[in-house]
């Protein structure tokens, strides 16, 4: 059995643990061993694969699945036997079970090699959370001598932290003792090593032309440029790696066969906005990778259940908006992102300067950041009252244009295009309360932020968070 | 190797030890010697005591002690009938109900009956015990490891009943209490009353040298290589035991390996990151500056931007400084509005420091109440877990973007 290609960058540490935990009559496993490194930088993976290489009788407990000390106690002694497990309260109650587990094991089998276990903990400091006496760990490492030697097992705790560093060692080594297991790191993945595992993986997984692997690898190289210097982690690269890839795919198939380079050299140019975009959604799991490609790609398609109108307005980009709806949307933004009791300071340019309006707004900024208020993302954003849209707007726009009628159909404009939305106007019949209308914004901060620079509107000035 | 106690009230004829499974020189020996006496006098005169080893960790003390009473009953089967060893472990077994399920347990395993005793007290159990074979009398003998965490427990019946049974003349059994605990001063620790119980009898071990403990590991597994072990100062006998062991299996792993190694840098880092790192070095930097002054009572003459240094922040230890991610979010955008490079929403780098968190950079300080999953917030406190001469290094020798350099050095933290 060897390993998977994914993991030939790996194959010195697989033969040093390998070597570790191969049988060998004269010498004895070590009895507690620590790996760690960064996530996703294959530990689980090349720890199972070593014990399955020796077929050694492995207990594995994943410590994200498990919620409390009793859980874990229970779970261990389920993967032991079949019958029922006892209730078990307290550590005391969990070594006694195993050792009489253990006995009868020993008893019932009569042979002269006893069993030998591997008891891997996986994310060790997650249990240790649950710890509240600071003596598990050491509890654990002593489990052969409190089962009076009849539980015969190799401790191997995987986890991401020196094992100094673990919760409550230093309470551990003042009261009881320093322990010392077999540590190994494992460093996380080169650039070089990533390009070449997402390749790998990518090729297979995607139904691709092989005409399209060059392109692929050029996608995935620029993608790791944008995003390498964020995050290392193998799984995080893995996923935006592969949804830029989805949507290259996605635009190709929809595009002509008379593809000329300049396109390319465009699409190529402007995906690094599409990367931080990702970068700044699906990274930090503000939006799920279905809904981003849905709403969001590089060559700017249309939104899902748009209207006719709506597609033959999307598939013009930006620029193509009158400016007054640009405003609206700018407006409708600042007002759903700052707090009504600022809108006086921010828009109401007649009672100050515009030297000390910005200086008020500087003010309360820190002032917020000491009150330590905090601010609801843009996806939980609550409706605008109409009035206060119309205020903003006026004030963005200055006196010199009026407000009129036209204000309204560029309103429904904005409705029916989807980057807007009327919400809770209408009764039971349908009709809606003229009233009380109120809107939200259901555009991307970073589509308004486009707009904003596109007519040279410096948005972040008004914007108290 | 050192050894002292107090002089015994008989004695006997030394026993000489045969070859065993454990490390011997002449001091253990010596150890071993007396001991094996001690407990045979004891037995024979069925006589209750109480008697302290005491030693650094993993010197060897429980092993001994294991030696010592096989090789009783290997010497003497008759012994097993009424000699009963029981092991209780302060750490689990110091409420009194937890030592009566454990001794339970392990008088089972030692008859290999089933019994259930449904006792509250060590004291009733020990009574029901020995009450089964009237003809016998019994001796019970208890270890009771890590034995200062019996003592944390005030009006402890445990140790009562385990002490008293030296002054009160019991027909049906005599106990014999082997107190071991790694600290020597642990006989200060009990209640005046149990104190007054204990005898004086102690013995104070300490790990043998380690180069004569390498040899003896070489010799038993008969491993014909020269392996020497430098004297690390957390090397216990266990460690050097398993260093060897895996030194003998692969032969690539560094045996002389320091048992604290610095925080991992290379191979773990992305750009970001160490970003991150130098700004909160920055912070606390010029936080530890502004408490300084303020202690020396000079001017404080920072900007306006600087008055987001909260002032709850700085109170507490000057070597200890806490800082919040506000605050090195405040930094970051400084930065990036003067140099328009590593722009990222604040989500992205909230969640790398979240990163630099679970691996052990930055420790975070959780409230009381505060569940262990709770999410990090601008108000969290933290410390730097990295000293600067890992950073500065690894700054200095790693091919690094210019920015990420210049930034170093500008703001003069390395």
């Amino acid at each position: 059995m060897s390993l998977p290609d994914s993991y030939s960058c790996r194959s010195s540490i697989s033969t040093c643990l390998e070597k570790l935990f191969s049988s060998n009559p004269l010498i004895p496993y070590p009895s507690h061993v620590y790996i760690y490194g960064n996530n996703n930088t294959g530990k689980s993976t090349l720890v199972k694969h070593v014990l399955n290489v020796h077929k050694h009788s492995i207990l594995w407990f994943d410590c994200r699945e498990i919620y409390s000390l009793n859980m874990f106690y229970s779970t261990f002694i389920s993967s032991l036997t079949n019958q029922s497990v006892p209730t078990m309260r307290n550590f005391n109650d969990f070594v006694r079970v195993l050792r009489d587990y253990s006995i009868q094991e020993n008893n019932l089998k009569k042979k002269k090699t006893k069993q030998y276990y591997f008891v891997v903990l996986h994310h060790i400091e997650l249990l240790l959370n649950y710890d509240t006496t600071g003596h598990l760990l050491y509890l654990l490492f002593k489990l052969n001598e409190l089962t009076l030697g009849n539980f015969h097992h190799s401790l191997v705790l995987i986890g991401h932290q020196p094992f100094y560093l673990l919760p409550q060692m230093n309470q551990i080594e003042a009261e009881l003792g320093v322990l010392t297991p077999t540590t190994i790191f494992i460093p996380a993945y080169t650039r070089t090593e990533i390009i070449a595992i997402l390749q790998n993986i990518l090729t297979q997984q995607q139904d691709i032309l092989p005409s399209s692997i060059s392109q692929l690898q050029i996608i995935i190289e620029l993608a790791l440029q944008i995003f390498y210097a964020v995050t290392n982690d193998l799984v995080e690269l893995k996923d935006m790696s592969t949804m830029c890839i989805k949507d290259y795919l996605r635009i190709n198939a929809k595009k002509q066969a008379n593809d000329d380079g300049m396109n390319n050299d465009y699409r190529m140019l402007y995906q690094k906005e599409f990367f931080m975009q990702v970068l700044n959604s699906v990274y930090t799991r503000s939006m799920s990778i279905p809904k981003f490609l849905d709403t969001h790609t590089a060559d700017e398609e249309t939104i899902e259940n748009a209207s006719p109108i709506s597609i033959m307005n999307n598939k013009t980009n930006t620029r193509d908006l009158p400016l007054s709806a640009k405003f609206l949307l700018i407006a409708i933004y600042l007002a759903t992102q700052n707090a009504i009791k600022y809108d006086r300071m921010l828009y109401d340019k007649q009672s100050q300067g515009k030297k000390s309006r910005r200086a008020k707004i500087m003010h309360k900024r820190t002032q917020l950041d000491t009150a330590k208020i905090e601010y609801l993302p843009l996806s939980s954003n609550k409706p605008v009252a109409l009035n206060r849209l119309l205020a903003i707007y006026c004030s963005l726009q200055g006196d010199t244009i009026p407000l009129t009628s036209q204000i309204y159909s560029q309103l429904a404009l904005l409705t029916s295009m989807r980057l807007i939305e009327l919400v809770g106007g209408s009764n039971e019949s349908g009709i809606i309360n003229l009233n009380e209308p109120k809107y939200r914004c259901i555009s991307s901060s970073d589509y308004i932020r486009r707009l904003a620079s596109s007519i040279d509107f410096k948005i972040d000035n008004l914007l108290l968070v | 190797m050192s050894l002292r106690r107090q002089p015994s009230r008989a004695t006997s004829k030394p026993i000489i030890p045969s070859s065993s499974s454990i490390f011997i020189n002449p001091t253990i020996d010596l150890f071993l010697q007396q001991f094996s006496q001690f407990i045979r006098r004891h037995i024979t005169e069925n006589k209750s005591e109480t008697v302290l080893v005491a030693g650094p960790p993993s010197c060897g003390k429980t092993k001994l002690l294991e030696h010592i009473f096989t090789k009783l009953h290997t010497d003497d089967p008759t012994l097993h009938d009424h000699v009963i060893l029981f092991r209780l472990n302060g750490l689990i077994h110091s409420i009194e109900s937890y030592a009566v399920q454990e001794i339970s347990s392990q008088y089972n395993i030692h008859t290999k009956l089933n019994h259930d005793y449904q006792c509250d007290n060590v004291q009733i159990l020990l009574e029901t015990i020995a009450n089964e074979k009237q003809d016998k009398k019994f001796y019970f003998i208890f270890i009771l490891d890590h034995f200062e965490h019996f003592t944390y427990q005030k009006l402890n019946s445990i140790l009562y009943t385990l002490f008293d049974a030296v002054y009160s003349d019991k027909k049906s059994y005599s106990i014999l209490t082997i107190a071991v605990s790694n600290r020597s001063d642990c006989l200060e620790l009990p209640e005046k009353r149990l104190k007054s119980r204990f005898s004086q009898i102690y013995y104070i071990l300490s790990s043998p040298s380690i180069d004569e403990y390498t040899k003896y590991i070489l010799q038993t597994y008969k491993i014909k290589k020269d392996i020497q072990i430098s004297n690390d100062l957390f090397n216990s006998l266990t460690n050097i035991e398993q260093k060897i062991f895996a030194y003998v299996r692969d032969t690539n792993i560094n045996i002389n390996e320091d048992t604290r190694p610095d925080q991992y840098l290379d191979g773990c880092l992305t750009h970001l990151e160490i970003l991150l790192l130098l700004m909160t070095n920055h912070v606390i930097k010029r936080m530890d500056e502004k408490l300084q002054n303020q202690i020396t009572g000079a001017n404080d003459s920072g900007d306006d931007d600087d008055d987001n240094d909260n002032d709850e922040k700085t109170s507490g230890i000057l070597t200890d400084t806490k800082f919040t991610f506000d605050q090195v979010y405040h930094e970051y955008s400084k930065y990036v509005m003067k140099n328009h490079k590593y722009f990222y929403d604040k989500a992205v780098v909230r969640k790398t420091f979240l990163r630099l968190i679970e691996r052990g950079f930055i420790r975070r300080y959780y409230g009381r109440y505060a569940p262990v999953d709770e999410p990090l917030s601008g108000e969290h406190t933290m410390i730097m877990t990295i000293n600067n001469d890992e950073l500065k290094q690894y700054v200095e020798l790693k091919p690094l973007p210019a920015e990420i350099k210049r930034y170093a050095k500008s703001n003069t933290n390395i």
